[in-house]
């Protein structure tokens, strides 16, 4: 069903003449552009450059709209439109992530030296929410295997354990028991490694906007949305299988691996189909959402249903 | 209906069940309903459909309370509201929820609990729908015609249902309303057994 759209009035029918642009605020506007240049950035909006990627999905772009407007990022509430509404209160500079654990060379590594030291990339992912929908995004991001091979992982570190800031005042609902902060997620070694699980800090062309797991998070393309942990703060190179935070909160539910898989129902719902936001419809799902010739090897010979 | 306040109360329930519609149509086309709107246009028609069901039955509980028989001129209206707000919840989930693709639909009934709940209870509800006017009360006597018209209660029990089972962090309203309609229930239990007591003269 077509929406009608109401005509919008020109920009000359609402601002009053007496605001509209004059040389003198062209000048005044020019001062100020001078003054924040030379002032440290505050990273809102900054644009980000990156490489395209020859691997990006072909799939229609979701809106940056869409993307920024509806989403789960239960530090900021658990309706969608919550992260939006209220990530405003994170301040994601200065930032860091704390890497320890099974490595030669723990330490801290700031956002800065991030930025700075890793080549960066468009990738266009499919990402698959374990609730049914679907978005396609261009990420900015490097593989996380650069990250941690900075760090010297040792033969010890069979998986990653990552943990997102635990701070209430930045994230409201983090006062409230909806999971037992801070947020936790998990990977084995060799999907860490993978060269597509990614570390993204910027999406859109843009630096990543704090709703969407500001100033560096997870994606792994091939896993339920809640696998990529927002705004990380450490690192830990594990021996055992660490436990996710949903994993924790309903173990019937929520798997460590959480592979999409549309065969592999959620006890109360199916996972084979779901609905491209906004708006593909609604579409078949794909095993490991369409990544199987790259990720499938990583579970051969295991019963995918026992691990879901 | 010869009462004037009856006439007035038929007329308010009428045409104000109908304003929780237009405003939903015009925030729809006005852009207000967020980014994904489509969602918003589902989530609410089932919650309108639910209340006016519920709306209708508590029509009976405020009779009971007050003893007011008038107000039995808004629960024929009331109910043909709940009826129109699932059915249009169940076109919406069917063509912007599941795209229009009979496939897709077919396996969400087949699968999904809360789908068959639904589907179960607007299946109840198209009867009394259908027999909401004057001529099919006198077709069918108002003996039957109220006879048939108690399916409104296990409508009500799958609606209920249906909203718990989709319901997530609004968990404790639909529970609620479960409490609201098992205490409505007992009442109208109550009265019914009431009613068969000879009375005293």
């Amino acid at each position: 069903m077509p929406r009608y759209h109401f005509p919008e009035p020109p920009a000359r029918l609402i601002t009053p003449p007496a605001r509209g642009i004059t040389r003198r605020t062209v000048m005044t506007g020019l001062g100020a552009a001078t003054l924040a240049a030379a002032m440290p950035r505050s990273g809102r909006t900054d644009t980000l450059a990156a490489d395209p990627w020859p691997g990006s999905a072909t799939d229609t772009l979701t809106s940056r709209e869409v993307a920024t407007g509806y989403n789960n990022f239960f530090e900021f509430g658990t309706s969608k439109s919550d992260p939006a509404e209220h990530a405003h209160h994170l301040n994601p500079t200065p930032w860091q992530i704390e890497v320890s654990g099974h490595a030669h060379d723990p330490g801290v590594i700031g956002m800065e030296d991030i930025l700075s030291g890793f080549d960066l990339e468009e990738r266009i992912y499919r990402l698959r929410c374990v609730e049914g929908w679907s978005k396609v995004i261009p990420w900015i991001g490097f593989p996380l295997k650069q990250l941690l091979a900075r760090f010297d992982p040792t033969s010890d570190a069979q998986y990653v354990e990552f943990e997102t800031l635990h701070d209430p005042v930045q994230m409201p609902n983090q006062t409230g028991d909806d999971i037992d902060w801070p947020y936790r997620e998990g990977l084995r070694m060799d999907e860490a490694m993978h060269p597509l699980t990614l570390l993204a800090v910027g999406m859109y062309g843009e630096v990543m906007p704090n709703q969407n797991g500001a100033p560096i998070r997870l994606v792994v393309p091939w896993k339920y949305g809640f696998k990529s942990i927002k705004s990380i703060v450490r690192i830990r190179l594990v021996s055992e299988r660490p436990v996710s935070s949903w994993e924790a909160l309903a173990p019937r539910e929520y798997g460590f691996y959480a592979n999409v898989n549309p065969e592999v129902r959620h006890p109360r719902w199916h996972q084979a189909t779901e609905r491209r936001l906004h708006d593909g419809g609604r579409i078949a799902t794909e095993k490991f959402n369409g990544y199987g010739e790259q990720v499938a090897h990583l579970y051969e010979g295991m019963d995918l249903f026992e691990n879901f | 209906m010869r009462a004037p306040s009856a006439r007035v109360i038929y007329w308010a329930a009428t045409l104000g069940g109908a304003v929780p519609g237009l405003w939903l149509w015009w925030q729809y086309h006005t852009g207000a309903l967020g980014v994904v709107p489509d969602e918003v246009l589902l989530h609410q028609t089932g919650r309108f459909g639910l209340t006016f069901l519920m709306g209708t039955l508590a029509i009976g509980f405020a009779h009971f309370l007050t003893g007011w028989g008038v107000i039995f001129a808004a629960r024929r209206p009331l109910g043909v509201w709940a009826f129109a707000y699932a059915l249009s919840h169940a076109l919406i989930w069917g063509w912007f929820d599941q795209g229009g693709t009979l496939a897709f639909m077919r396996m969400e009934i087949a699968k999904m609990r809360h789908v068959q709940l639904g589907l179960a209870a607007l299946l109840l509800m198209a009867p009394l729908a259908l027999s909401s006017f004057n001529a099919a009360q006198r077709m069918m006597t108002l003996r039957r015609w109220k006879w048939l018209h108690l399916l409104t209660w296990p409508t009500a029990v799958l609606a209920v249902f249906h909203a718990w089972s989709v319901a997530r962090f609004e968990a404790p309203l639909v529970t609620a309303m479960g409490a609201a309609l098992a205490l409505m229930m007992l009442t109208r239990l109550f009265t019914l057994a009431q009613g068969r007591r000879p009375r005293p003269r």
